[in-house]
């Protein structure tokens, strides 16, 4: 009986092991795009700068849609803290609308931004577009470029 | 004879080349950077953008590439984007030339690179024939190279809040 148990026990384990290892390798980049920006949204809402930068490779880069560029994980986690404090309290609502396959570890990501519950400046825009390179570094994908704009109809 | 000739094979395996004989130039150049290639490309677009011919644009992209224009509007595929352009130079850029500055390159994997820069677009008429201001914008590139070519994969202008160098 307890031998039966453990053999029983002993195939579950496996099969869910099994189950984990297949799951992460398939994890798509899309998924994993989705789930970059998941933890960006959720960062930005706890008004967490280090969270909302951790998306980044170390020697990222990110361009605003002030046309500021700034080049490094810490730059851009700083530039971030700056943003944050023209939207205290703010979500961030982040719709990927497209994905473009460079290769099969680097991808470019196209979305919109929109910003709401800020107490932010009228010159402060709540709305606007995105690209994303993502590449995969080892066994994680990581934002290396960021670039966000807002459309000329509101600068 | 056969002496002469077979002495002459000889001394020029050997590198004996006679004195009177000028020396060999070379007609090999140092193959171009993978960045001179890229700013070369960069060129050619400046180049077929001047010259009014969206088929030349259109050839530097891959084709399956995209364009995401200024209102964020997707244009996929290499016809797609020579469309967008040929649109655009038979209505609001009709006579516009423009000029690129690549302002940063990097290399995400050896084959496949960031490429950052400005772009200014002049002699912009309104549609009642006035000449418009000049327009200053920032674009972001992503090339591949494919067969020793470097090909536009992706492009992204955008009009910063606060135009370029202002």
């Amino acid at each position: 009986m307890g031998d039966k148990i453990m053999k029983a026990l002993t195939i579950t384990c496996l099969v869910t092991l099994t189950g984990a290892v297949s799951s992460a390798q398939e994890t798509t980049a899309e998924q994993a795009i989705d789930a970059l920006a998941q933890k960006y949204s959720d960062a930005w809402k706890a008004g967490d700068a280090a969270g909302c930068a951790s998306i980044y490779s170390d020697d990222a880069d990110l361009i605003d849609f002030m046309g500021m560029s700034v080049k490094g994980k810490a730059a851009i986690q700083e530039s971030i803290t700056k943003t944050l404090g023209t939207y205290p309290g703010s979500s961030i609502q982040i719709v990927r609308t497209g994905i473009h396959p460079v290769s099969a570890d680097v991808v470019v990501s196209d979305g919109t931004w929109e910003i709401t519950g800020a107490k932010a400046p009228e010159s402060a825009p709540t709305r606007g577009f995105y690209t994303v390179v993502v590449a995969k570094q080892g066994d994680a994908w990581q934002a290396v470029s960021g670039r966000t704009k807002v459309a000329p109809a509101a600068n | 004879m056969r002496t002469i000739a077979f002495l002459t094979g000889v001394l020029t395996l050997a590198g004996c080349q006679p004195k009177e004989a000028p020396p060999a130039e070379s007609t090999e150049t140092a193959p171009m950077s993978d960045e001179d290639m890229l700013r070369a490309r960069t060129d050619e677009f400046e180049q077929a953008f001047s010259n009014a011919d969206a088929k030349a644009i259109g050839a530097l992209f891959v084709e399956d590439a995209d364009l995401v224009d200024l209102a964020g509007v997707m244009h996929h595929g290499r016809m797609a984007i020579e469309e967008r352009y040929q649109k655009l130079f038979d209505g609001p850029y009709k006579g516009a030339a423009g000029s690129l500055e690549i302002t940063s390159v990097r290399f995400v994997r050896p084959e496949i690179a960031v490429i950052d820069g400005t772009y200014e677009l002049t002699g912009l008429k309104s549609t009642e024939g006035q000449d418009l201001p000049a327009v200053k914008g920032m674009f972001t590139n992503v090339s591949v190279k494919q067969n020793g070519q470097w090909m536009l994969h992706c492009s992204r202008p955008m009009l910063p809040m606060k135009a370029p160098g202002t």
